[in-house]
């Protein structure tokens, strides 16, 4: 089969060519232990200490949504996330491999390579997401000896959210419904208990669906549903909500609600909206400039 | 009970329906409302917008849905003699699908024409089935074939895309799932005019569709135009389900229920048949769709397709027992047959390539520094990843073409590929349940999760064989339709987002990824096992095929060896379910394959089609690994995308 474009990155051949030409490929420019990271959360909480792993699975997708922090370009490719080449990762000689929950699996054959470490900052369920996170996130740093790159990441996200907060002093108050558009019908709608909410909460700013949602906070729903709060405003997450918008306000029952004919709609580039601290220091960002726009 | 029409139940359908309509309704309408709110709704008043532009459309749009699948089903199982088949036979909407994920990646632009996308999908599929089998005069072996097999293939070509971009495609799960809701009248406006020309149409078939159920040479001497009639047949179903799915999206097992359920209620001849599949189509998807719109609101939303088929499938299994079956499709006209010399000898060959095979796959491959051929302790250190992978596909290939050539021989239906006993549907909704309930599965969990589904499966249907009328087409029958709910299982799960999807979804394209050494060994041990018991399985499996009388009259007990072969088929599917994921192409191909290079008799067959399934996977596998490295293409992907057209081209040479 041959590579088509948007099929196979073409970051991933160049990378390939890359490895091709280098004599040596034991990434000896990054001091410290030498990590290899088999999902993005662990990658970008990872990155957020200031440690570059030595691979990571699908890194132009990465670029597109998870967005930031950004990638190293000596960084290697380890293919599709649901299954990142281990032959290669074996090869690539870490020093220790983090393991996401959903890769539970994959342990007995990983541990063959290095030794392994469980990661999960999402704690999904919790009471406080965001308390969760910052735990996993010390926990890793600890064991990576970078306590110091974790008091400076913490910093930052408090940072964050404490000018976000001021920012939004200046916010109407609203509920805010959170969501990705899917198609013209129906969006992905973020509830009590996501990661968002979590730091929506932390602005004193009410989420407008109340309903049921998964364990990872989101529930899809039919664009009819948000009929429901007419006094809300509509906060679209991701580029793909830029691109399916028109279809979703053409339709005659959404165009009839009050936040579209009042245009109370609001957009945010992509956001993942699970992984701990760095999606959520992100999307605190974003929201607050996002809700109040203007300079500063 | 004796019934003779299908009134009464499809009367008992519509009063569950209009209930269910009318409870959602009086859910909505504020008191007082009159009918002229409903018609012309007040733009301020919410309720009244949604009772007139998402309720009532709803309604609309599944009757007229429901109607044309029933009646494209009952117009393909006619003109394809074939019980089992349905629209999906046509590979009309994975065409639609395929067509669809291309644009959503590629050509966003386009998708403002969703309708024209998916329309054009549908038709590119149906012109290849076409063009396939019109030299052998659309005859209905080569037809099914064919378009079993462009349904694979688009659908395996979707699964890569999907595998690769899922992150971009969750509208196209929602569309794949089968969801009826509706913003406006724009999709009943579509449908209308359109359903109302094909419905004409089919009905000017009516007489030639009464002949066309007939063999070949009765119809030819009625004086019938065999060829241009099947063609007018053909488009007409076809034109019914790509309307439909371009509208509103997939909506299976309609198509399949609808006609099987007129025919158990007792319709016969072809017209009634047509007028209560029609109606029957229509009722079970509106009284499905309304019960769905009534029930509480969880964080996801349910697919009205999905539903369908978790309803119609208990209905289905309480009458399959009065259907009684049309004819068999005709097994491949003798002219065609073709016979090697020295079978044993090309065996000994295929069965000398294998070990020349996976070593070439193991020492063969790209690694940081590009290709190389790995010798002495680096061979050994890479066996470890690549061993197990190797021995896996070849024992999933040969462990499924097994099963499908014992299936195909007994049945003498060339449909029947293993995924239609069921099993590998019980092992992947075992899978899928532990992948829901447990939040950190291990590979050991999901082989019991699988092993204990593909087990229920396989003992209920063991117990149901024994039963008098179940039997044979009747639990293929059961099997599809367990693998249509657990298909939309999966379509549920694909667009609720779940993060965890990735893992299921390159379980689910046959990867051999995550095998184990211990599990790849106990698979080659189960291959050689089953390869051992083909020298006694040869006779039943020679005479099965001429008929139930001629067999029976060879001293062949029916029930004995029939349930001794679907053990074994079933068993042999599970086992390779489990381990590398529903591969349905080898269990296809495997078998198609050794016929066509001429291995006839049931023991050669049998052999050859497992040595060609596993050389196959194997290949496949090797290839899927290396070629855009480090990413990785699934086997069963591979091998159906690389052979899917190999196969069809051999199918239109009519060999």
């Amino acid at each position: 089969m041959r590579p088509r474009p948007g099929l196979l990155s073409r970051r991933a051949l160049l990378a390939g060519l890359a490895f091709a030409a280098a004599p040596a490929f034991a990434g000896a420019d990054v001091p410290g232990p030498r990590v290899a990271v088999l999902d993005w959360v662990s990658g970008q909480n990872l990155l957020a200490l200031g440690i570059a792993p030595v691979a990571m699975p699908e890194l132009e997708r990465y670029a597109r949504l998870v967005v930031e922090p950004a990638v190293p370009t000596q960084m290697h490719e380890l293919g599709l996330r649901s299954e990142p080449n281990l032959e290669l990762v074996d090869r690539l000689k870490p020093d220790l491999v983090l393991l996401a929950p959903e890769l539970e699996p994959l342990r007995e054959r990983v541990a063959r390579i290095a030794p392994v470490e469980s990661f999960d900052p999402n704690g999904f369920g919790r009471v406080d997401l965001l308390d969760h996170a910052r735990r996993a996130s010390k926990a890793l740093a600890v064991r990576l000896d970078a306590d110091q790159a974790f008091e400076a990441l913490a910093r930052s996200v408090d940072d964050t959210l404490s000018m976000a907060a001021e920012r939004l002093h200046a916010y109407d108050g609203r509920p805010l419904y959170v969501a990705t558009i899917i198609d013209g019908r129906r969006l992905l709608v973020f509830g009590r208990n996501s990661l968002f909410q979590t730091v929506l909460d932390r602005f004193g700013i009410e989420n407008a669906w109340i309903g049921a949602t998964s364990r990872f906070g989101h529930v899809t729903l039919t664009a009819d549903r948000l009929a429901q709060r007419p006094e809300a405003r509509l906060l679209c997450v991701g580029d793909s909500s830029r691109a399916s918008i028109g279809a979703l306000l053409a339709s005659p029952v959404v165009t009839s609600l009050s936040f579209v004919r009042e245009r109370r709609i609001a957009l945010i580039p992509d956001v993942l909206f699970y992984g701990g601290l760095p999606p959520a220091r992100r999307f605190a960002r974003l929201v607050s400039h996002a809700l109040v726009p203007g300079a500063g | 009970m004796r019934l003779s029409t299908p009134f009464w139940p499809a009367f008992a359908l519509a009063v569950v329906a209009a209930l269910a309509a009318l409870r959602n309704i009086a859910a909505l309408l504020p008191a007082g409302t009159g009918l002229a709110a409903v018609l012309v709704p007040d733009p301020g008043i919410t309720s009244e917008m949604l009772l007139h532009y998402t309720v009532l459309p709803r309604i609309a749009v599944a009757l007229m849905a429901g109607g044309a699948l029933g009646l494209s089903g009952t117009i393909l199982q006619r003109i394809l003699r074939n019980p089992l088949a349905e629209p999906a036979t046509l590979g009309i909407s994975s065409g639609a699908y395929l067509a669809m994920a291309v644009a959503t990646l590629w050509f966003p632009a386009v998708l403002a024409q969703r309708e024209w996308v998916a329309f054009t999908g549908a038709g590119a599929a149906l012109a290849v089935i076409l063009a396939l089998s019109w030299r052998r005069g659309l005859s209905p072996v080569t037809v099914t074939l064919a378009g079993m097999i462009v349904s694979l293939y688009c659908g395996a070509v979707s699964a890569v895309l999907t595998l690769f971009n899922h992150d971009f495609l969750i509208g196209l799960f929602l569309w794949g799932a089968g969801h009826l809701d509706q913003q406006d009248w724009g999709d009943a406006r579509f449908l209308a005019p359109r359903i109302l020309v094909t419905t004409g149409i089919a009905l000017l078939l009516l007489r030639p569709l009464t002949l066309l159920v007939l063999n070949d040479e009765s119809a030819r001497s009625l004086g019938l135009p065999l060829a241009a009639y099947r063609l007018a047949a053909l488009v007409a179903a076809a034109a019914l389900t790509a309307t439909v799915t371009a509208a509103i999206g997939i909506i299976g097992f309609v198509g399949l229920a609808a006609p099987t359920l007129a025919r158990a209620c007792g319709a016969r001849q072809t017209g009634p048949l047509l007028l209560w599949s029609g109606v029957i189509g229509a009722l079970l998807l509106l009284a499905t769709d309304q019960l769905v719109l009534g029930l509480p609101v969880t964080y996801r939303l349910f697919p009205t397709g999905a539903i369908t088929a978790l309803l119609g499938a208990p209905l289905l299994f309480l009458l399959i027992r009065r259907l009684k079956l049309l004819a068999l499709p005709e097994p491949v006209e003798a002219a065609s047959i073709f016979r090697l010399d020295h079978p044993l000898a090309v065996i000994m060959l295929l069965a000398l390539l294998v070990p020349v095979a996976a070593w070439l796959a193991t020492a063969l491959g790209q690694g940081p520094e590009g290709w190389a051929f790995a010798m002495g302790d680096d061979y050994a250190h890479l066996l470890g990843w690549r061993g197990p992978r190797v021995l896996a596909a070849f024992a999933g290939g040969a462990m499924l073409a097994l099963a499908g050539a014992v299936l195909q021989r007994m049945s003498g239906n060339p449909m029947a590929s293993p995924e239609v006993l069921g099993v590998s549907s019980g092992a992947m909704l075992g899978i899928v349940a532990l992948l829901l309930s447990a939040p950190a599965p291990t590979r050991t969990g999901q082989i019991l999760a699988g092993s204990g589904g593909a087990m229920a499966v396989l003992l209920v249907m063991l117990a149901l064989s024994r039963r008098p009328g179940f039997s044979g087409e009747r639990l293929l029958l059961i099997g599809i339709t367990l693998g249509s709910v657990s298909g939309f299982v999966m379509a549920v799960l694909m667009a609720a987002q779940d993060p965890r999807l990735g893992q299921v979804l390159a379980w689910m394209s046959g990867s051999t990824y995550a095998v184990r050494p211990a599990e790849a060994v106990a698979s080659i041990a189960l291959t050689l096992a089953a390869l051992l018991l083909v020298p006694m399985l040869r006779r039943w499996l020679d005479l099965l095929p001429l008929g139930s009388t001629a067999a029976r009259a060879a001293g062949v007990s029916l029930t004995l060896s029939r349930g001794v072969l679907y053990g074994l088929a079933a068993i042999l599917t599970a086992a390779a379910t489990i381990l590398v994921g529903p591969l349905s192409f080898a269990g296809l191909m495997g078998p198609h394959l050794a016929r066509l290079a001429g291995f006839q008799r049931a023991g050669t067959h049998l052999v050859a089609s497992a040595l060609s399934g596993g050389l196959i996977l194997l290949v496949a596998d090797w290839l899927g690994r290396n070629l855009i490295f480090p990413f990785q293409v699934p086997a069963g992907l591979f091998a159906t995308v690389v052979g899917g057209p190999f196969l069809l081209v051999l199918i239109a040479r009519g060999r």
